[in-house]
């Protein structure tokens, strides 16, 4: 039998606590313990990027990354981009630009675009590519959700 | 599947837990890219975990000749380092394109090297920069090139509670890897090729990743090039000796003939891609694929 | 009379952001997985390790008797077998007497947690007696020993065989100047969609099913479930939540879904079955792979003849839409160009293999790769430019094909002059360097099938309910199912235009079969023109109780009022009026909330001969595409640099979904060309994962030029038509007459990998055929 201890989280902000097993991964967690379900589940592989979080601000994929491994991390999920109010400009970009078609692979597109974008503010098409390389959409052929990110850089980026 | 996940903070008190399992019992948890897939689909049902990540091995550290890496610095690491990029252009373009950027945030070097797998698209270049490394174990610290760490497909020469610490590697060498691969990221090789011109004579090198059993060094191919400006025609006869002697399989991602085919090309452009960083005309620009 | 319309669209047309779009950006869409109930079990399926195999014994009782386990099924609870075609139900929502192809479900738990479940079905055990397997479909057209189905025709394992001949082909080839002779063969594809496939069924005490499914087609899940389960429809609610992708692949009931209802009766707890990655692929439904040999026939001026097609369909297991299929991968060649004679023989056989069934551009992208190769080949038998060509042959507007399709609107000439200008075809075409080359790939697709499957064509295949109430939103009920092409966003945009108001006042009601009236489904690309139309419709009903009762409250007649910007007011005294508000107060007076309905049935077009409704649809949509590649021909890579779009869609009425459906047509249909194919060793499936089924990345996508050059269709909605899946039969040929043009290699097996073209090279050596010099 599986030994739980109360894992101390801290998501979107917030300081969680979850009983959990070590062998719990976090993508679980986040969907099943604490109903946070924008976070996809989409190939079980790590290939699709569906289940996208950022930890300490960086990319990872939840599907492999044991929930007690993002203890003292700052964990962001895409029920933390937006504010209290008002989409995060990355968000409407996508909204705007139709970037969104089933939406599935979305929440993963967007924190990747969110992250990248924070450190590098004017990335060149080719760092927006390099960025989402790890992001799989069958919807849209990704022309728009490029689009999208490009746009939301600080006007005026070449 | 249940485990005891344990996080030691030395490499004594990882090699001790080590020592005191039994094999099969314990599994190793780097970055854990690949050690997560094996539990999910149950490959492995170890009773416990042991994860490397309190150890003192993330790092980079660059002296006047070597740069040693940390075992567990994960691979986004070490392609962010600009310093890599100028000085170790082929590291830079193994690593660049393994996975996803959310995956290179995870995988480790030790991971990767420690997996073994024929097509992993660092050990070639590893074996061209002459890379070694630090093994700790319960016969304390040796050290040894990464070609006598690999044994077969999958298979070390690591002793069951023996770790990999770091991987030393020249502090700069005009090198270049090229892959051939289905999608562009994201997607296993079907082969790799890494030239590399070190500063010990003989200085060529030249390795080749997705060949059987294991990543090699193609030492006659080496041999055609004597000197450190081969013609077109000794680099284009190195190429072509390469591919005769490399072993390859067809599977379900290439067939032998294609693999064996692309090894010509893509070792006379890596090659021709390494003269050009020598003599230092455009140190960044990308080789042709 | 009713007022007329405003000449200027005011909302379509335009580029119409998705109303969804905020809620998906923000992770708040309920997908099926993400839906929680209480006392929820979790289902999971035993699928056949055996292609083809007797069940003699499938004994769950220990399985049963696991601690955290609650029911078990097999196949003989309810053994009623369903399909989506009438014609064709062979599928039963367990195996009940076979296994049929690796992964087919032979038991069915429900169990307190995945691991419970798992364990549960490691303890079924399972006598069978194997039977032959049979992989490939080119050996099932003869007798066979064990026909997969036992009404395979002869005792062989032919699911379907179509024979047609319109005109006179023989006397066409007798008389051609020029034939030329394809034969090409296309590796099974599949959707792979990022949501697997999920289901959540609830059975509660007052005697009712509830089911939530990632489904395209709700109405045919609702009737299929009440047929296998034996239950009334009325005791049934089918509700479909948010959909990832669908593309074909939830375009059948499914037998996980009726399962996992069947569990929940069984257990009397809601119980979710979700699909891991392999098993979506297992599940398949995707494109058939395909055997084709199309000839055609000309004059020395290339005026087309007639063409000669034999087809070779493989079904693997089941039959889904395979008999429309079979159809299509002849008669999908009727287009876009004029034919005087015609002949087709198609054969759908079945395999121990997982079922092909509808994906995206059903039935028309094989056929329409070999035809429009065998057009390039043609036009350099004539020394025509191959865009002469195709406009020396194009269907005119307003004419029928040799097999009795009605064509409507056709634009196909403004897409050949479009992307022939725009991708500077005249400066390319033969004239870059080695290694560059541009080609023409042309396309023709319907616009929704003609015929609904399961009732005849008197019933609307589309009804709208409006309500307009005190709140002075406006509700959209319908069963139309947005699977990410935008129909939500088309179905409020067409009645906020119509009625005159801001697109925010209107509110899609979630699909919900208490609740919103039948719509067919999300396939044939039908719902843009048959819900658009009947949205008009209904929104006309709406906009005229609002004119009457401003008619009510400023004494001018209905006829000189105009609608506004949430005002309606009359013509020639815009001043005088009233406003939304005032209107809707006013008309909620007499009859309380305010309804209206609208419903569309396709008018009867077509033949009278066997098979003649296969194909007919109230409009066709038509492309030309350019393509530009650039080819290494060291590797054998390639980069698909440019496509050039030109699409008749007829008026597109959102720009941005239209986009969007030719950009992500294009990744697909490159996907198949380039390297997408379900890899089978004998009957096993080999790359049933994303990471070994090749979809290109963003790295490989073309920059793409979308040219919308349509003109209104008389009968779509505003003019509209169809851009759901005609934007991807083009592709393919587009890339492989370009590769011709690069590397002077013609590819006749599918997916065109930089092997396939390094052993082309070759022979185009070994041939010592020089192109552009090399």
């Amino acid at each position: 039998m599986s030994t739980q201890r109360v894992l101390r989280l801290s998501i979107n902000g917030q300081p969680v606590e979850v009983p959990s097993p070590p062998e719990r991964i976090l993508l679980d967690l986040l969907r099943e313990d604490l109903n946070l379900t924008g976070t996809k589940r989409g190939c079980d592989l790590g290939t699709c990027g569906c289940c996208t979080v950022l930890l300490d601000g960086r990319p990872t994929l939840s599907c492999l990354t044991l929930a007690v491994l993002a203890e003292g991390k700052a964990i962001t999920t895409i029920e933390g981009v937006a504010s209290a109010t008002e989409l995060h400009r990355v968000q409407k970009s996508f909204v705007e630009h139709g970037a969104t078609q089933c939406g599935f692979c979305t929440p993963g597109f967007v924190l990747s675009a969110v992250a990248l974008l924070r450190d590098h503010p004017h990335a060149s098409r080719a760092e927006v590519v390099d960025a989402i390389s790890g992001n799989l959409c069958r919807c849209t052929g990704y022309s728009k959700i490029i689009e999208a990110i490009l746009a939301a850089r600080p006007a005026g980026t070449a | 599947m249940s485990f005891q996940l344990v996080h030691p903070s030395t490499p004594a008190e990882a090699v001790r837990l080590l020592s005191g399992s039994a094999t099969g019992d314990i599994a190793v948890l780097s970055g854990g890219t690949d050690l997560l897939l094996d539990l999910d689909n149950a490959r492995l049902a170890p009773k416990r975990v042991l994860s490397l990540r309190k150890l003192p091995w993330r790092y980079l550290r660059w002296s006047a000749d070597s740069l040693v890496i940390g075992s567990t610095t994960p691979l986004r690491a070490v392609e962010n380092d600009g310093e890599v990029r100028r000085r170790l252009p082929g590291l830079w373009e193994a690593i660049r394109d393994v996975g996803s950027p959310a995956l290179r945030s995870r995988a480790t070097l030790g991971g990767n090297l420690g997996r073994g797998s024929p097509a992993s698209d660092l050990i070639p270049i590893l074996l061209a920069l002459d890379a070694r490394v630090r093994v700790v174990g319960p016969g304390g610290v040796r050290e040894l090139p990464v070609d006598l760490l690999l044994q077969g497909s999958r298979r070390t020469t690591l002793g069951p509670a023996e770790l990999i610490e770091s991987v030393t590697l020249p502090a700069s060498a005009p090198s270049t890897y090229l892959w051939q691969r289905v999608q562009p990221v994201n997607d296993i090789s079907q082969v790799g090729v890494a030239t590399a011109f070190v500063p010990q004579g003989p200085h060529w090198r030249i390795a080749l990743g997705g060949v059987q059993p294991r990543a090699r060094r193609m030492s006659e191919a080496e041999g055609v090039l004597p000197s450190a400006r081969p013609s077109h025609f000794e680099v284009e006869l190195a190429a072509q000796e390469a591919a005769r002697r490399a072993e390859f399989v067809s599977d379900k991602r290439a067939t032998e003939s294609y693999r064996r085919r692309l090894v010509a090309v893509l070792v006379r452009r890596a090659i021709q891609t390494t003269l050009e960083r020598m003599s230092k005309a455009t140190p960044s620009r990308k080789a042709k694929r | 009379m009713t007022a007329a319309p405003s000449p200027e669209l005011r909302l379509l047309g335009r580029e119409i952001p998705y109303i969804e779009g905020p809620l998906k950006v923000s992770g708040r869409s309920e997908y099926t997985d993400d839906i929680k109930r209480p006392g929820m079990l979790v289902g999971k399926l035993l699928r056949a390790p055996w292609a083809h195999a007797k069940l003699l014994r499938v004994d769950v009782t220990k399985a049963r008797a696991f601690p955290g386990v609650f029911a078990v099924l097999t196949g003989e609870k309810y053994p009623t077998p369903f399909g989506v075609l009438p014609i064709t139900k062979d599928e039963t929502a367990i195996a009940v007497d076979r296994a049929r192809y690796i992964g087919d479900i032979i038991a069915a738990v429900a169990a307190q947690d995945e691991l419970t479940a798992e364990r549960a079905l490691a303890l079924v055990e399972i006598e069978v007696e194997l039977l032959p397997e049979y992989s490939d479909p080119r050996v099932g057209r003869t007798r066979v020993d064990v026909p997969i189905h036992e009404k395979g025709l002869n005792h062989s394992n032919i699911q379907k065989e179509v024979v047609q001949h319109f005109g006179d082909v023989d006397a066409a080839f007798r008389d051609a100047a020029a034939t030329v002779r394809v034969r090409a063969s296309f590796a099974g594809v599949t959707h792979a969609f990022t949501e697997p496939q999920c289901t959540v069924a609830e059975a509660t005490p007052d005697g009712r099913l509830t089911v939530w499914s990632s489904t395209q087609v709700p109405h045919y899940l609702h009737r299929a479930l009440s047929e296998v389960l034996r239950l009334p429809m009325h005791r049934i609610r089918v509700v479909k939540p948010e959909v990832g992708g669908g593309f074909g692949g939830k375009s059948d009931p499914l037998p996980h879904e009726i399962a996992c209802a069947a569990l929940a009766l069984e257990t009397g707890r809601p119980v979710k079955i979700l699909f891991d990655r392999d098993e979506v692929f297992l599940t398949n439904h995707g494109r058939h792979p395909t055997f084709n040999e199309v000839r055609i026939a000309s004059t020395a001026d290339g005026q087309l003849l007639g063409y000669d097609i034999e087809a070779l369909i493989e079904g693997g297991a089941w039959s889904s839409f395979g008999t429309v299929t079979t159809y299509y991968n002849g008669v999908m060649a009727m287009g876009p160009y004029a034919l005087p004679s015609f002949r087709y023989k198609g054969q759908r056989v079945f395999t121990n293999r997982p079922p092909s069934g509808a994906m995206r551009a059903h039935g028309g992208t094989n056929i329409r790769y070999s035809v429009e190769v065998g057009l390039d080949e043609l036009a350099e038998k004539l020394n025509l430019d191959p865009f002469d060509l195709r406009s020396r042959n194009a269907l005119p507007p307003h004419s029928t094909t040799v097999n009795e399709f009605r064509v409507t609107s056709t634009s196909f000439l403004r897409c050949l002059e479009a992307v022939r200008e725009r991708s500077g075809w005249a400066e390319k075409w033969r004239r870059l360097p080695y290694g560059h080359g541009v080609g023409l790939g042309c396309g023709f697709y319907i616009s929704g099938s003609n015929s609904p499957i399961h009732f005849t064509p008197k019933m609307p295949q589309c009804t709208v309910h409006l309500k307009a109430d005190m709140d002075g939103g406006i509700t959209v009920h319908c069963m139309q199912a947005d699977i990410g092409q935008g129909s939500n966003t088309l179905l409020a945009a067409i009645v906020a235009e119509v009625v005159g108001v801001s697109l925010d006042r209107i509110h899609i009601s979630p699909v919900d079969s208490d609740v919103t009236p039948v719509d067919i489904g999300s396939y044939s690309s039908r719902v843009t023109f048959m819900m658009g139309n009947a949205a008009r419709k209904a929104a006309e009903g709406l906009r005229d109780r609002l004119l009457d009762a401003t008619h009510q409250l400023t004494g001018y007649p209905r006829d000189a009022l105009r609608v506004g910007v949430e005002r309606y007011e009359v013509v020639h005294r815009p001043d005088i009026g009233a406003t939304y508000l005032e209107a809707l107060h006013q008309a909620i007076q007499s009859t309380g909330a305010v309804q209206s309905t609208g419903a569309y049935i396709s008018p009867p077009v077509g033949g009278t001969f066997k098979g003649a409704r296969a194909g007919t649809a109230p409009a066709y949509s038509f492309a030309a595409y350019v393509a530009q590649v650039a080819v290494d021909d060291e590797t054998g890579v390639y980069d698909v640099e440019k496509v050039w779009a030109a699409f008749d869609c007829g008026r597109p009425l959102n720009r941005l979904a239209v986009e969007g459906q030719i950009q992500g047509s294009i990744h697909m249909g490159l996907g198949q060309f380039m390297g997408e194919s379900m890899d089978y060793r004998g009957t096993r499936l080999m790359n049933p994962s994303l990471l070994d089924y090749k979809i290109i990345m963003p790295h490989q996508m073309p920059e793409v030029e979308c040219l919308l050059v349509g003109e209104d269709d008389p009968e779509g909605p505003f003019g509209a038509k169809e851009a759901g899946e005609g934007p991807l039969v083009a592709t393919l040929p587009a890339a492989a007459n370009a590769l011709y043009d690069a590397v002077g290699v013609r590819f006749y097996d599918l997916p065109v990998t930089p092997d396939r073209v390094l052993k082309g090279l070759d022979r185009r050596r070994a041939e010592s055929r020089v192109w552009k010099g090399h």
